[in-house]
């Protein structure tokens, strides 16, 4: 009995902490449930009473919040009600979340949305990096060697990195060209995870060497090894060209004997194609998407070899010129044409944009020192051919006018607008979100933990309760359509459909991973700068939007003063 | 307001009980062991009826306890409302009392 008393007191309770604050047009039928409560014998039946009631007055709560009908001369008649009761929803607001839940089903929005908001800073995914290891645990699972490939060639950890390479590679000689992936990458890197010195990396560009003896690419890797391991500086370029000890002369001439090798060797390719096939192929394998990464790696890889080709190059260049200052055009040509010949094949076999670009600028700065020698030596034919070929490349790569030069494009990539709308909407979604979370938030935990009305911030939150949904719903539109091309490009490059000029398309849109580099130059090149400017951008809207609800939220009117 | 209402069997058997003696006032509570219905279920209802004029109430003070009660029953317009729909519903009521209610049905 006395046990049924406490059962039948606490249920009351729990009835009574969602009757205390209903507003008035509701609060009778919370009264009325519980002053039935003492009539309720049993164990189980109070508390079903109570339960059933408190469900009863929530759902009542919540849809006549969304309905309005607080606005109703019953309640707008009390002299409390508008303390206790927020203003409601429009029952458009609540379709507008109700077609953003619905957006949440078409995966091109998941997508996009997914891809967007980790653009911001993979720091801010904390599960990212989690979901990233596992991707790797369950590739090494696998076991296969373009598996072990794919995990080697996407591990932080270079001990793992080359042990997995080394089982790949076993598994399918094939595979040989990962080498270069995988040390070329610690060229983007003040100091290499790996030691250069090491007699398994010297061993392992040999045989890369060995595999690919056509390819300039594996002697490319070699000279810029001997750049990189004897001088252990971020520029170690500037001293190697006027060596003054012995040991600098030595380097010098192992790093040009190398770079002649390369340059004459008849074929040049970066291995860029075939890392995106087995990217996309073990990706598909695993049956993951991640179009953001995948994006990361085709803007990265596609960048070459730079700073050893154009040291070259200007090496050849200027022999080129001291030769011809010295009266021998036949030796200064010879110079200009190995540059020439070299820039021609790359560019004819370049499997980007950036590759091409280079390329391009190695032939056109040879082009033009080969046209002005042909008009010394009177050779107007072959002249006339390379201008022709001057004008040709000026017009595929108009980019290349740049007052600022050829090499402003390594650092000023073309920008995708429509990439930056996709990013700026999402940004938009995350706002409004918070802003719907919080008004309805508000107002709801107001009801039941009774804290005192603040005028000025109910109306804010209101405001942010009832437009906040529009916003959502229409930034999650704007992401969806604009995202959409991109959505579709990533599944056509994964089906292996995609035309190479709708790669282009692709790929920028991973050019506003971070903040524009023609940004970060314009606000003093402060690279912290890349992480938080979406943030930013996000907190500028949001003051934005508070400003604006700020202007627009009713005033407490003021006394009448009637002396 | 509207004079239609959604007619579930709950809200047929609702009617049912609110008929037996209509001039009655009726106490949430008994109504709910009357119509074996859950809190849950029987005050939207109750709270549908009073929306549309069908339904008064009122608070009154219990004999036993004196602690006042809402009390229940049907307007004029909520009888004459009440019957038709239980006449147009008659077979429904039937049939879902027997499959539901194990033959506990009401008369009407």
């Amino acid at each position: 009995m006395r046990f049924e008393h406490t059962v039948n007191r606490w249920s009351r309770r729990l009835l009574g902490f969602f009757v205390r604050d209903l507003p008035l047009e509701l609060k009778p039928w919370g009264e009325a449930m519980l002053a039935e409560m003492p009539q309720v014998r049993g164990v189980f039946a109070p508390v079903s009473w109570a339960i059933g009631g408190s469900i009863v007055l929530s759902k009542s709560l919540i849809r006549r919040w969304f309905s309005g009908k607080a606005e109703s001369s019953t309640v707008a008649s009390s002299g409390t009600a508008g303390a206790n009761s927020p203003a409601p929803l429009p029952r458009l607001a609540l379709a507008m979340l109700l077609l953003c839940f619905a957006m949440l089903l078409l995966p091109s929005f998941r997508q996009g949305l997914r891809t967007s908001l980790e653009s911001w800073n993979p720091l801010w995914t904390p599960h990212g990096q989690l979901e990233f290891e596992r991707l790797l645990d369950q590739s090494e699972k696998l076991g296969d060697p373009e598996s072990l490939a794919f995990v080697a060639l996407n591990t932080n950890d270079p001990g793992k990195a080359f042990r997995l390479a080394k089982s790949a590679v076993e598994r399918n000689p094939q595979l040989e060209w990962i080498w270069y992936s995988l040390i070329q990458g610690q060229f983007y890197f003040v100091k290499p995870a790996i030691d250069l010195h090491s007699p398994e990396v010297v061993a392992t560009i040999q045989r890369l060497q060995q595999a690919d003896p056509e390819n300039s690419v594996p002697y490319l890797l070699e000279a810029e090894r001997i750049r990189w391991s004897e001088l252990d500086s971020p520029h170690p370029f500037s001293s190697i060209q006027q060596p003054t000890t012995a040991e600098e002369r030595q380097l010098w001439q192992a790093w040009r004997a190398t770079m002649e090798r390369a340059y004459a060797a008849p074929r040049c390719d970066s291995y860029f194609n075939r890392r995106m096939q087995l990217e996309r192929s073990v990706l598909l394998k695993l049956k993951q998407e991640r179009p953001l990464a995948f994006l990361n790696q085709m803007y990265w890889l596609a960048i070459p070899q730079w700073s050893n080709n154009k040291q070259y190059s200007d090496l050849l260049l200027q022999e080129g010129d001291n030769a011809l200052r010295a009266g021998d055009p036949n030796k200064a040509a010879e110079s200009y044409w190995q540059v020439a010949r070299f820039a021609e094949r790359m560019r004819a076999q370049a499997s980007s944009t950036y590759e091409r670009w280079f390329a391009a600028g190695f032939q056109r700065e040879s082009y033009q020192k080969l046209s002005a020698l042909m008009a010394q030596t009177r050779q107007d034919q072959e002249k006339a051919r390379i201008d022709q070929t001057l004008a040709a490349l000026q017009q595929e790569h108009a980019k290349l006018d740049d007052p600022r030069g050829f090499w402003v494009m390594i650092y000023y990539g073309p920008v995708s607008t429509v990439g930056i709308v996709v990013s700026v909407a999402a940004a938009v979604a995350v706002l409004a979100l918070a802003l719907t979370i919080l008004g309805m938030g508000y107002f709801l935990t107001r009801q039941w933990l009774r804290f005192p009305a603040l005028p000025l911030l109910d109306s804010l939150l209101t405001k942010a309760a009832r437009f906040s949904p529009f916003a959502l719903a229409a930034s999650c539109v704007v992401l969806y359509f604009t995202y959409l091309p991109y959505a579709s490009l990533y599944a056509s490059y994964m089906n292996g459909t995609l035309r190479p000029e709708e790669g282009e398309k692709l790929r920028a849109f991973m050019e506003i991973r971070y903040l524009p580099d023609r940004v970060i130059t314009l606000l003093g090149g402060v690279e912290g700068l890349r992480i938080c400017f979406w943030a930013a951008i996000t907190a500028v809207l949001t003051l934005v939007v508070i400003a604006f609800l700020w202007r627009w939220a009713p005033r407490k009117a003021r006394p009448v003063s009637t002396s | 307001m509207p004079d239609e209402i959604r007619v579930s069997p709950q809200t047929l058997n609702v009617l049912v009980a609110l008929l037996h003696a209509p001039a009655d006032w009726r106490y949430g509570y008994d109504l709910s062991r009357e119509t074996s219905l859950k809190s849950g279920t029987l005050y939207p209802i109750l709270m549908r009826l009073a929306e549309r004029d069908w339904l008064e109430t009122r608070w009154e003070h219990a004999d036993d306890t004196g602690k006042p009660r809402h009390v229940y029953r049907l307007t004029a317009q909520g009888r004459r409302a009440a019957r038709e729909t239980l006449e147009a519903n008659r077979a429904r009521l039937a049939e879902w009392n027997v499959a539901y209610r194990k033959g506990a049905a009401y008369a009407i």
